[in-house]
């Protein structure tokens, strides 16, 4: 146990040089880009010092934390979730009808939890009887996910907007919800919502150590085929995974929607769940790791948007950070790996 | 109806293209899941090039280039550094995706001039298509009738046993892995350059993916992927001619990806069956003991 | 003509010295045996001449001439060819392109070539092989003429075949020894690893023993007796193993019925209370087929399983288990164990399901770990190490505790001894004759002929997915199981 201990530090360190190495390429590759690299460190900074920043900073960091908790779960499993944006879409997509028809935000969050439980089991399902690969069908339910989304919101439930006695189609959005989650006043963060997303971080570090469920996980990330013999269920487990994952992205959706956007509009996905890949896999399944590194993603968003409005930069090019730190993390896993022997 | 069909072969091509450039590096046993990203640098790296110089063969070739050049980080991690191959192509995605995003977004809503972006073409199609699918003959008979196909299939089943008679496992790891980049660039190319004759940010929209998943389809099988590849084309062209018939774009977008999950299912339901299945060593690093 | 020369070899693996000052030579137109238990050094001497592995001192000369670092590539070039006792062929390819791929130098040979080069030169030694056939369908014998094809293509004139004869029917055995013995003919050099007394007097000229890494002697063999040879190689008489006494109750326990699903053709049999049932066969004839059904990873499509009158087909491993059934798969490392998690979790991976409810009982498995470790002996005595680390022996003595721990009614044990080193062997079998003596019925499936002979009241062997005879102890004779097999 001591052993393996002081490996996952060692990981932790390694991870941190790397991710800083791979901060310092990014910024070249921004400064050459005609952006200033001292801007962006300042906007960076800002967003840990100064009110606001570290206000937006939280917001981004709710769901980020919901999604990479339950992707920390499913990546123990080895089992790629790539889908959580669309398990997200789909949890704020049930809130918003659970939401309407009811009116009690709780209940809106417990149908976004089943919604994204629910859209995470099928790639579970295909890849225990046909061995179907995780990465593509869970991308492609999310691609599907997306456009449905986007259907129905440029259609069915677009909202008619009313200028005196004429009602018309405008801009595509639903109407605006007729309850939502209460926020901190003068920020638009959510109590209960950070609430529920640092106990996420608590709660699939309690799964992993401390039930059968995570004992099962284990096994079957280390060696499926001694995991079968045993008498574990492939299917069984990783859909049980699934959901747990699949449900934290849905309400990381269903409290955006609920908290801050009140209605959704056609940028509601932004991509949470792909930048979640990242922290899940940089903070592993320790809750200060996933805290860490989910503040720290947090962070580089509320700068890296800063800089996209002050340099008119698209929004994707937020990836190449993101990318590339994922790339130095993958590369520098060597070390942590080959150095004890 | 002929332009219908006529349009599905156009769409085929860069699927194509990405998945026999992705069924080398499969079949060498390393996955590169960032096909994705390859593509849309190589579409932004063609479009500039065309735009400059007016000559589209310049634009294909950068393109290329670039894709190889990108895939080369992803060869480094996976084959050198033995890191995880899901990982470091989903990272080749974003940086991918990113930089172009970046890069081009000076390029957004400049449209090519017409005479830059033609080629000669004959009996509707480009010269590009003939070349592809010539390109996925020649692929099958390299893989399955040369020496060098067999030193390839042999790294992707057992690289232990290749190593044993001498063969460089990781160079032809390496090669193979550069030369999906470099098919998976020129698709992008093909995308932003040829068919489209624009820049606009996330052009790629996913057929990146599509292209691995036909990889899975047509059983690691260059001259398979032709079938797949025109599939998915004639659907998609499909799509445009139901938007004719009051079915909303939106809905139609997700035409392809859901194609992919049915086509996904049937391949693997298929494979287990006939026990057809991928390299056996797909996706795990070589060391010697 | 001297061909190979080894003076003074010394090979170390961490603390353990594999080859400890080892002298060995061959000369042309002879069948060197090297003999000796698992684990004497036989394998890594030869693995240094075929320069897959760097000695740590000691010199080598091949035709006289010293050749200092050798590497497989300059080794092939000096004419040495090795058969690996694990083929190192490549599954999904025909024999052809096997070949090319062994052979070949250029990017861009000739298939067809090849081809007719690969009939040539089989006819030369007597072997059929078709070049386009995969080597997947092949059996083991036809394997290993595809191995040595590789090796008689290069002209190799020193060839090493490590255990040849394990994988082989008497008939395939026979053909193999003749043509090696036309090998010899034609002048070149054969050195036969093996721990098979009698094959050393059916074919080579002379011997030389191993035992823990140290030569005992070289001999001719035309001067030495059988006995003699044991004595050399285990260090004192052949050991007699008991058989248990055949059990006094005889309820059944496991009856397969009319069994057929993929390769498995219509398999009934029976093991009874306290009964050891062997199960000989050449590898790769549905033993694995067969117990895997049995434990529940392998769908049957017809015929039935019972456990004591309860019909348990398509059961999944998990209710089996629960009902009693324990499970020593071929594969100890890949299919036994994860690596990554410690000896306790290991050894609790079936058994945590019965201890706490939802929530995994940490301390409780921790405890039962070191009762555990404690009574079959594991080593390092610490619970919590990653059971990665552990040593081969280990690993199997920790699979052997975790499934007879619970007191099954049934254990399926499939080479269990593949690969021990001696004590570990003696060991493992100990456990399962004790097992049976408490009344659990076993079915042990090997590939060991003498161990299945020594150990089963009854043994019934397998040939192309059917048991084509279950014998009793009065019947078992090698020659007769051995065409049984082959049948």
């Amino acid at each position: 146990m001591r052993l393996e201990r002081s490996k996952r530090r060692n990981g932790v360190l390694t991870r941190l040089i790397f991710s800083f190495l791979a901060v310092l390429v990014a910024s070249m590759i921004y400064m050459l880009q005609g952006v200033d690299p001292l801007d962006v460190f300042s906007a960076l900074i800002s967003a840990f010092t100064t009110k606001v920043g570290f206000s937006e900073l939280l917001v981004r960091m709710i769901p980020l934390l919901l999604i990479s908790s339950g992707l920390a779960l499913c990546f123990r499993m080895k089992f790629w979730n790539i889908g959580a944006e669309g398990q997200y879409i789909v949890g704020a997509m049930a809130a918003f009808l659970a939401v309407e028809s009811t009116r009690q935000p709780i209940v809106a969050l417990l149908s976004a939890f089943a919604a994204g439980a629910v859209l995470a089991v099928p790639p579970a399902l295909m890849k225990s009887r046909l061995g179907v690969n995780e990465v593509l069908s869970t991308l492609m339910i999310y691609y599907v996910v997306y456009w449905v989304f986007q259907y129905l919101i440029h259609g069915p439930w677009k909202a008619r907007e009313k200028v005196g006695e004429v009602s018309y189609g405008g801009f595509a959005h639903t109407s605006i919800i007729p309850a939502e989650l209460g926020t901190v006043p003068g920020t638009r963060i959510s109590p209960v919502m950070l609430f529920l997303a640092l106990s996420s971080a608590v709660l699939i570090y309690f799964v992993m150590e401390r039930t059968k469920l995570g004992f099962e996980i284990k096994a079957f990330g280390g060696n499926p085929k001694a995991a079968e013999i045993s008498g574990m269920s492939y299917f069984r487990t990783a859909a049980l995974t699934m959901m747990i994952s699949g449900g934290l992205a849905g309400l990381a959706g269903a409290g955006d929607l609920l908290a801050i956007q009140h209605r959704l509009i056609p940028e509601f996905p932004c991509g949470y769940g792909f930048t979640g890949i990242i922290t899940a896999w940089l903070g592993g399944t320790s809750p200060l790791g996933l805290i860490a590194a989910n503040m720290f993603f947090g962070g580089l968003l509320v700068g890296g948007e800063e800089m996209m409005i002050v340099y008119s930069l698209p929004f994707g090019a937020i990836n190449v950070f993101n990318g590339l730190i994922l790339m130095f993390v993958a590369a520098g896993e060597f070390l942590t790996r080959y150095r004890a022997r | 109806m002929l332009e219908f069909v006529s349009t599905g072969l156009q769409l085929a091509v860069p699927l194509l293209l990405a998945s026999l450039g992705e069924i080398y590096a499969e079949r060498s046993g390393v996955m590169n899941l960032g096909v994705e990203g390859m593509m849309s640098a190589g579409a932004l790296a063609s479009f500039a090039i065309t735009l400059k110089t007016g000559n589209p063969a310049l634009g294909l070739l950068t393109a290329a280039i670039v894709g190889a050049a990108l895939s080369l980080a992803h060869a480094f991690i996976s084959v050198t550094l033995r890191g995880n191959q899901v990982v470091s192509g989903l990272a080749l995605v974003m940086v991918g995706c990113g930089l172009s995003s970046l890069i081009g977004r000076g390029y957004v809503g400049t449209p090519l001039p017409m005479g830059s972006r033609r080629i000669p073409a004959l009996l509707g199609q480009d010269l590009i298509f003939y070349v592809s699918v010539t390109l996925s003959g020649i692929l099958w008979l390299v893989l399955f009738r040369t020496r060098a196909g067999i030193v390839i299939r042999s790294v992707g089943e057992n690289p232990a046993v290749a190593d044993s008679v001498g063969v460089n496992v990781h160079a032809i790891r390496y090669l193979c892995t550069a030369f999906g980049g470099l098919l998976a660039g020129a698709a992008g190319g093909y995308i932003s350059t040829i068919h489209n004759g624009m820049w606009v940010d996330g052009i790629t929209a996913g057929m990146g993916w599509i292209a691995i998943a036909l990889v899975i389809f047509a059983t690691w099988d260059p001259a398979k992927a032709v079938g797949g590849a025109v599939l998915f084309g004639i659907v998609e062209s499909a799509g445009y001619s139901l938007q004719n018939f009051g079915i909303s774009q939106w809905l139609l977008n997700s035409l392809p990806y859901a194609l992919t999950i049915v086509v996904l299912v049937v391949a693997s339901s298929r494979s287990v069956k006939r026990r057809i299945g991928a390299p056996a060593a797909l996706g795990e690093p070589y060391f010697r003991e | 003509m001297e061909l190979v020369r080894m003076e003074g070899i010394v090979k170390r693996f961490g603390s353990i010295t594999a080859d400890d000052h080892v002298d060995f030579d061959l000369m042309s137109g002879e069948i060197h045996a090297l003999l000796g238990e698992n684990g004497a050094g036989k394998t890594t001497l030869m693995r240094i001449l075929a320069g897959e592995i760097s000695p740590d001192e000691g010199k080598i000369l091949i035709r006289g001439r010293e050749v200092g670092m050798l590497n497989p590539k300059k080794a092939m070039d000096l004419g040495v060819g090795i058969v690996h006792q694990h083929f190192m062929l490549v599954e999904g390819f025909t024999v052809a392109e096997n070949l090319i791929l062994a052979l070949e130098e250029s990017l861009v040979g000739s298939l067809r070539e090849v081809s007719s080069r690969i009939v040539e030169v089989s006819r030369a030694y007597g072997m059929n092989l078709n070049p386009n056939a995969v080597v997947a369908d092949l059996s083991m014998g036809e394997r290993q003429k595809v191995e040595l094809l590789k090796v008689l293509c290069r002209d190799s004139e020193i060839l090493i075949l490590d255990e040849p004869t394990t994988v082989l029917t008497p008939d395939e055995r026979r053909n193999l020894f003749s043509t090696l013995l036309r090998m010899k003919e034609r002048g070149k050099g054969v050195v036969l690893i093996t721990h098979r007394l009698e094959e050393i007097f059916q074919v080579a000229d002379r011997v030389t023993v191993l035992r823990r890494g140290r030569v005992v002697d070289t001999r001719f063999v035309d001067e030495v007796s059988p006995s003699e040879l044991a004595v050399m190689m285990i260090g004192r008489d052949l050991p007699r193993v008991v058989r248990p006494d055949p059990p006094s109750s005889n309820g059944v326990v496991l009856k397969v019925e009319n069994l057929s699903s993929g390769r498995l053709r219509n398999v009934s049999l029976e093991v009874r209370r306290g009964e050891i049932l062997g199960l000989a066969g050449i590898s790769g004839n549905g033993q694995k087929e067969l117990v895997e059904s049995i434990v529940g990873l392998r769908k049957v499509s017809k015929g039935k399983i019972y456990l004591e009158g309860v019909d348990v087909t398509n059961m999944t491993p998990r209710r089996l288990y629960d009902m009693g059934v324990a499970y020593i798969p071929e594969d100890r490392v890949g299919e036994g164990i994860v690596p990554d998690m410690s000896i306790a979790e290991n050894l609790a991976l079936k058994f945590y399901r019965r201890m706490g409810s939802l929530l995994l009982d940490r301390r409780g498995i921790v405890e039962m770990a070191s009762r555990l470790m404690e009574s079959f002996d594991i080593k390092p005595k610490s619970p919590l190490l990653p059971a990665g680390n552990l040593s081969g022996g280990n690993v199997q003595r920790m699979v052997c505790a975790r499934e007879l721990s619970t007191e099954p009614k049934l254990l399926i044990a499939h080479n269990p001894t593949r690969g021990l080193d001696i004590a570990a062997t003696s060991q493992v079998r100990e456990m399962i004759v004790e097992q049976s003596k408490k009344g659990t019925a076993i079915f042990f499936v090997s590939e060991d002929l003498d161990e299945l002979m020594n150990l089963s009241h009854r043994l019934a062997v397998m040939s192309s997915g059917e048991i084509v005879g279950v014998l009793n102890p009065r019947e078992y004779d090698p020659e007769r199981i051995g065409k049984m097999m082959a049948s």
